[in-house]
């Protein structure tokens, strides 16, 4: 993306300049007095850097607002953190690109709106080794599929992670588990619940981003190959050599989220601590300790994190305790690690997601929005 | 050495709070009633060698004072000098603990 054609200029910068200055009303008056004049000229700019493609931008202003929502609604899950963090985060994008159009500064343009871009793959296998599931009431369930590729397929080799994202629009005052949309057929006629059977499964055509994002397209098919996949153990490791190269090629930047340098880690022989309470009563951290380091588990205050929270307590008097999968990043200089599998004798244990039954009749009454 | 870094991570975590206050509460309300804490900080944000992150408190400190509309923009900048300064810190600290358990474990293998 290069800097924005000379008779569109015009209109981003006042766009970026109507986002400086709602945020700055809004941190001046607070949330509590914020104007309905404010609120409205974040949504409207929320859909003009959507209109203009400004993705990055468009993302980080529609967490603000929907933040900015709970706050109204006095729902509980309202964030200070989350809503702080993407004020400041729509801020300084604002801010830095009202810069490189001022200076005529293609170069951070390009840094500030960058998307990865993608490459087409015409068929690959793989594995699922982690969901990691978020739900907003009312608003959306997303489930963060952790794949490997088995063999090569085009330019990626054997072995090589992948993230698959779905997100389900949630309609107000539903009241079906979020695990039940991964059972709907998707649009390329499977049903995301088939990635959950520990069997490969091959998939294609899909695009790969350069962050490792696998992409869906309206021809991708899914074939779920009859057999059991047990070959989990050659995945199941922490590679702190690899972990510590790239931490080392890594340049800190103000707008980097702590979750986007994660790794994949197993731990082996580990015991859980006694729980922490942190971020004001709203995060409950769980620490697993193992011979060499701490972790720290977000285990949240809520529902959606009660099955994570009771299977942990339970192991905790095993002696011999399972292999635990997850992803770990690195915040406040410690290791934060999200539980995904336990990889016990009997297979993949999903942690994060509920066993319990739906009725497919709610589910069908749930989807119709109209 | 362990001490100190927590002292340093609980620092930033209070101004962390801090930041989060004033933009849920608002700068005109809350930012008067804030300003000892604020000053506190900076003093502790010296002490540490965050003297990039301390300066912009410093600004930020003294628009809330002046009751100038530029406060807003120092917050936001004052905010995003926090994260950089936890970015780096938290990177360094992760690099030398990652390398003392690759080293831990050739010692026990």
């Amino acid at each position: 993306m290069n800097l924005p054609a000379p008779d569109q200029r015009q209109a981003l910068a006042a766009l970026l300049q109507n986002i400086l200055s709602a945020v700055e009303d809004l941190l001046l008056t607070g949330l509590a007095a914020a104007t309905e004049k404010t609120q409205q000229t974040l949504a409207v700019s929320f859909q003009a850097a959507s209109r203009h493609q400004l993705l990055r931008l468009g993302s980080t202003l529609r967490v603000a607002i929907e933040e900015l929502g709970r706050f109204t609604r006095n729902d509980p899950a309202f964030s200070r953190r989350r809503f702080s963090f993407f004020l400041n985060r729509a801020w300084m994008l604002a801010s830095g690109m009202t810069k490189a159009l001022e200076q005529n500064d293609a170069n951070r343009w390009n840094r500030l709106t960058w998307r990865a871009g993608g490459r087409t793959i015409e068929s690959v296998d793989v594995v699922t080794l982690g969901v990691m599931k978020r739900v907003v009431p009312n608003a959306f369930a997303a489930f963060e599929f952790r794949l490997r590729t088995l063999g090569d397929a085009g330019t990626l080799k054997d072995g090589t992670s992948l993230v698959w994202s779905n997100v389900f629009p949630l309609k107000a005052g539903t009241d079906i588990p979020a695990e039940a949309y991964l059972h709907l057929p998707l649009p390329q006629k499977f049903k995301a619940a088939e990635m959950l059977d520990a069997r490969v499964v091959t998939l294609g055509p899909v695009t790969v981003t350069e962050d490792s994002r696998i992409n869906l397209l309206q021809d991708t098919r899914l074939h779920q190959h009859p057999e059991p996949f047990t070959d989990w153990q050659r995945f199941l490791h922490w590679d702190k050599q690899a972990a510590l190269h790239r931490l080392e090629s890594y340049t800190p930047g103000p707008f980097d989220l702590e979750v986007e340098l994660q790794e994949e880690i197993t731990l082996f022989d580990w015991e859980l601590g006694e729980a922490e309470q942190t971020d004001r009563g709203q995060l409950t951290l769980l620490p697993l300790i193992t011979d060499t380091a701490v972790c720290y588990c977000p285990a949240g205050t809520s529902d959606e994190f009660s099955g994570l929270r009771d299977t942990l307590h339970t192991l905790r008097k095993k002696k011999k305790k399972p292999p635990l999968y997850g992803v770990l990043h690195y915040e406040m200089c410690r290791f934060m690690f999200q539980p995904l599998t336990l990889y016990g004798a009997a297979g993949p244990q999903p942690l994060m997601l509920a066993r319990e039954k739906f009725s497919q009749a709610a589910l069908v009454k749930a989807l119709n929005f109209t | 050495m362990e001490q100190e870094l927590e002292q340093i991570v609980h620092c930033l975590q209070q101004l962390q709070a801090e930041f989060e206050d004033l933009a849920v509460g608002g700068l005109r309300n809350l930012g008067p009633e804030h300003l000892p804490l604020l000053h506190s900080l900076c003093e502790q944000l010296d002490a540490i060698g965050a003297r990039h992150t301390g300066s912009r408190l410093q600004t930020l400190a003294t628009a809330i004072e002046r009751d100038d509309k530029n406060a807003a923009s120092a917050l936001m900048q004052a905010q995003a000098g926090l994260r950089l300064f936890e970015r780096i810190l938290t990177t360094e600290t992760m690099k030398k603990n990652l390398r003392r358990m690759i080293d831990l474990e050739r010692t026990n293998s």
